[in-house]
């Protein structure tokens, strides 16, 4: 038996249906039936995640069109011109020469524009305690918003002996 | 040794694998758009030293067309990594877990990959390896920006975690479009493998995190983690929906694979990688009653693109010869 819907692969499901009392049949092929299932809607299929993420997702702003720098690097010699025909960075001075430019361009395309992740080993150490240096005085001032004087205590220590170590 | 995909992992669920990428970049170096192939020299010479202990070293610019296919088509190489003609060096295990692209759009990415869901694990080794790198070597790092990348699409944490999963019924059913939008809603992204651009081959796909920066590797991991659990347990509601709605239909499309590859004399990649996603599927809903190949069905699927199915063959093929040489070695696998 051919398939009702395309008329040119066999059917292999076969569906009863009643409508109005009446009794009739349907002989589809797998791919008619699998085309007729109604794509899940967003709700459907993220009902689970809304909650995880702490509701929906922020949309990105466009991106704004300040004047962009017209200087070359220094050390590659790209400019800003040749990094919006590429999109490629010449080197890791790049960053510090086009950096207005590219802390809006990161905004957009980042969730972020401030690296939360791993620091280096060797040379990360310093940058690392001073990460934990700005945590600390953030939790040392709300401690002392809430009269928690001996966690205030505590974390007034911890930052002392941390900066002796972060010149 | 074990390749990872040769383990019973990568056919158990939809999650084929686990692959987590780093990008890093030399501070003393300029980036890939602007090193000298003297430079490139130096620095893949600086690079593999360092790891001849714990790496095999492949001088990949001597590497024939079909071999180096070959590595692409395991996911050893990214596409990227081809087409760049400066000099370029690869650092791998025999295992295939890890890899070490040197010169590619960053100057190194590390590559960790399992079979099955594991990906801390993967980040774990990924990390370590980092580590080690880093020991003789100063990164470009910034405390604000983070891993420096050639592209600032990577930069911050450089990472790229994702899964390869299979999903034939989300796919087969349309719901493919909407599953899209939501994943990207989430910073993440997922596209299909092997077809490169264009359509994906046996219903596979690679579901990834685009956003690097403002979050760190673990929370970027995590969101991955949930997003892909939502992504299979939509599949396996629609593959439960074709078991109890219509399961000879489901079967028949299954085993009518089956005889395809068991019999065929000539099967173009696509409509093979069509079939042995059927059977992978009649594997995984337990509706398909014959014993399972040796190989997993991930490997079986490698096995018959254009670059692996010529080094089995030792030869170079046109298309033609390819299809043939396919379905010879499917029956190969699939027969009585
Ligand atoms: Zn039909
Ligand atoms: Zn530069």
């Amino acid at each position: 038996m051919l398939c009702e819907k395309c008329h040119q692969k066999q059917a292999t499901v076969h569906m009863q249906q009643i409508i109005n009392g009446q009794k009739t049949e349907m002989h589809l092929c797998q791919d008619c039936v699998e085309q007729t299932e109604k794509p899940l809607t967003f709700d459907q299929f993220f009902s689970g995640l809304l909650d995880f993420f702490g509701g929906m997702p922020e949309s990105v702003s466009p991106a704004q069109n300040s004047k962009e720098c017209i200087c070359k690097c220094p050390r590659c010699g790209l400019s800003y011109e040749d990094f919006k025909k590429t999109g490629r960075l010449g080197c890791s001075d790049c960053y510090q020469t086009f950096q207005r430019e590219l802390e809006s361009v990161l905004k957009n395309i980042q969730g972020g524009n401030r690296h939360e992740g791993k620091y280096p080993q060797k040379s990360g150490v310093e940058l690392l305690n001073r990460r934990k240096l700005s945590r600390l005085k953030l939790e040392l001032a709300k401690a002392i918003e809430e009269e928690q004087y001996e966690n205030a205590a505590k974390l007034r220590d911890q930052i002392r002996e941390l900066e002796g170590s972060v010149t | 040794m074990k390749t990872w995909h040769s383990e019973a992992k990568a056919d158990e669920t939809p999650i084929i694998s686990s692959r987590v990428r780093l990008a890093r970049n030399i501070k003393k170096y300029p980036f890939l758009s602007r090193i000298t192939p003297e430079q490139s020299k130096m620095m893949i010479r600086e690079t593999t030293d360092r790891l001849s202990n714990h790496f095999e070293f492949i001088a990949f610019d001597q590497k024939s067309d079909a071999e180096k296919r070959f590595l692409l088509e395991r996911h050893i190489i990214s596409p990227e990594f081809l087409k760049i003609t400066k000099p370029k060096g690869l650092l791998m295990q025999r295992d295939e877990k890890i890899s070490i692209m040197i010169n590619e759009e960053d100057h190194i990415r590390i590559q960790a990959i399992c079979a099955g869901d594991d990906i801390d694990s993967v980040w774990d080794t990924a990390n370590k390896v980092d580590d080690l790198l880093e020991e003789n070597t100063e990164y470009a790092f910034d405390k604000d920006y983070g891993y420096l990348t050639s592209c600032p699409t990577n930069t911050g944490t450089g990472l790229r975690a994702s899964f390869m999963v299979h999903l034939p019924m989300l796919e087969r059913t349309g719901q493919f479009k909407s599953v899209l939008t939501a994943v990207s809603k989430f910073g993440m992204t997922i596209r299909g493998i092997y077809g490169e651009g264009s359509e994906p081959m046996g219903h596979i796909f690679q579901i990834s995190n685009q956003i690097t920066m403002g979050k760190s590797e673990e929370d970027i991991i995590s969101s991955l983690k949930r997003i892909t659990s939502q992504v299979i347990e939509s599949e396996t509601r629609f593959q439960e929906k074709a078991l109890s709605e219509r399961r000879i239909s489901t079967a028949d499309r299954i085993y009518r694979s089956f005889g395809t590859l068991r019999y065929a004399r000539s099967l173009s990649g696509k409509e093979a990688m069509e079939h042995l996603s059927s059977i992978r599927m009649g594997y995984m809903m337990k509706i398909l009653d014959a014993p399972k190949p040796d190989l997993t069905l991930y490997q079986i699927m490698m096995d018959i693109q254009p670059g692996n199915l010529q080094l089995i063959k030792g030869r170079e093929l046109n298309e033609i010869e390819r299809d043939i040489a396919r379905a010879e070695y499917l029956r190969g696998i699939f027969k009585d």
